[in-house]
């Protein structure tokens, strides 16, 4: 049952976490919304499902809930790595040594998904030729963002 | 006992209009196709359809996640579960349109 | 015959799921003397793994010929993760494959299918 995700300010992440004791912390995990990342919390008890959200700007900092709900830590570690959001204090986990951008923001390219030709670029009836008829819009393989062809 | 098998082919339904090419998540799919006119007797020009020249399906990296199959608007792809198959290379894997017709 | 499993990943539940059936013992047997080692590679292969997976592949070979499986669109191609940058494209990269089989994740069938074409 999918129920909309209540939003908080950050200064208030670690109370609405506390609130929701007695229920336990299934995923915390982020979106990233291009001018900012909003970070997810989701809770269940029994059958009942709760999400919370908060807004985070990027590289910006936030209350860790591990001693809350230990089930965050990993997930907190994760998703400051991933995402460049530092969620309380941050040690490696899964990128070790690695100075590259993180790697679940949308600005971040894949060169993988720019270097390799998309096969999708064809057109109908253009003989394999990619991209042959310019008077058509290109389209975009999906999930590939704009900023990644500059 | 329900398992994906594998997906096959219907070419005579395939217009190539390139959906499920575009909308393949590990870009599996590889679709070749020319253009022909067509003359009909009461028409005041040739109407222009595609041909399907290949379609393959690298099996190798599809993930049997059937988007292509929901995608495709003339259901000219479909699951067939009683098919698996092993390679013992990955070129073997690349299955184009004969194996793929075979299978449905 | 003799199976090793490098269980990398969620192709590796398949391959528990035909232990756990009975399935692949009936197939592969119990003599303690087999005249076939298969190296399973079920799963994601990562460049943080890479090495461990060449290690055990030479170590099993010290005791005689392998044959190695790549279970998995991901063991044959990095399946859905060819494009990430911590992700081998396929364990061919590393060690000699004699078969690859498709799928996301294939099922223990597919396993037992793929086992018997490689001993016939």
């Amino acid at each position: 049952m999918q129920v909309a995700p209540e939003v908080v300010a950050p200064t208030d992440w670690r109370a609405s976490a506390e609130a929701m004791r007695g229920w336990r912390l299934d995923l915390l995990t982020a979106i990233d919304r291009r001018e900012s990342i909003d970070v997810v919390a989701h809770y269940i008890r029994g059958a009942e499902h709760a999400w919370r959200m908060t807004s985070v700007p990027y590289d910006g900092s936030l209350a860790s809930i591990s001693d809350l709900h230990p089930a965050a830590a990993w997930s907190e570690r994760e998703t400051s790595e991933m995402f460049g959001v530092r969620i309380g204090e941050v040690t490696p986990l899964l990128r070790h040594g690695d100075d590259s951008r993180p790697p679940l923001r949308k600005a971040t390219p894949l060169p993988a998904r720019v270097e390799i030709p998309w096969p999708g670029a064809a057109e109908p009836g253009d003989d394999g030729r990619q991209g042959a008829n310019p008077s058509r819009r290109r389209t975009r393989p999906p999930g590939v963002q704009p900023e990644w062809e500059s | 006992m329900s398992r994906h098998g594998v997906i096959a082919l219907i070419p005579e339904d395939c217009t190539s209009c390139m959906l499920c090419v575009r909308e393949c998540p590990t870009w599996c799919i590889t679709l070749e196709s020319h253009t022909e006119q067509i003359d009909e007797a009461d028409a005041r020009r040739p109407r222009t359809v595609n041909v399907l020249d290949q379609f393959t399906i690298d099996y190798g990296l599809c993930m049997y996640c059937g988007i292509c199959i929901e995608v495709c608007p003339f259901d000219a792809l479909e699951w067939r579960e009683d098919v698996d198959y092993s390679a013992v290379s990955r070129m073997e894997l690349d299955q184009g349109t004969d194996t793929l017709a075979s299978w449905r | 015959m003799e199976l090793l499993n490098l269980g990398l990943a969620c192709c590796s539940l398949e391959v528990e799921a035909a232990v756990g059936s009975g399935a692949l013992a009936s197939e592969v047997g119990t003599d303690p003397t087999p005249d076939a080692t298969v190296l399973l590679v079920s799963g994601t292969v990562t460049h943080a793994l890479a090495l461990a997976v060449i290690r055990a592949w030479e170590r099993a070979s010290e005791q005689g010929p392998v044959r190695v499986l790549a279970f998995g669109a991901c063991a044959t191609s990095g399946g859905p993760y060819w494009d990430a940058p911590s992700v081998i494209p396929g364990v061919d990269a590393l060690i000699p494959v004699s078969r690859y089989v498709p799928g996301c994740p294939p099922g223990p069938d597919s396993l037992i299918s793929a086992l018997r074409h490689e001993v016939a």
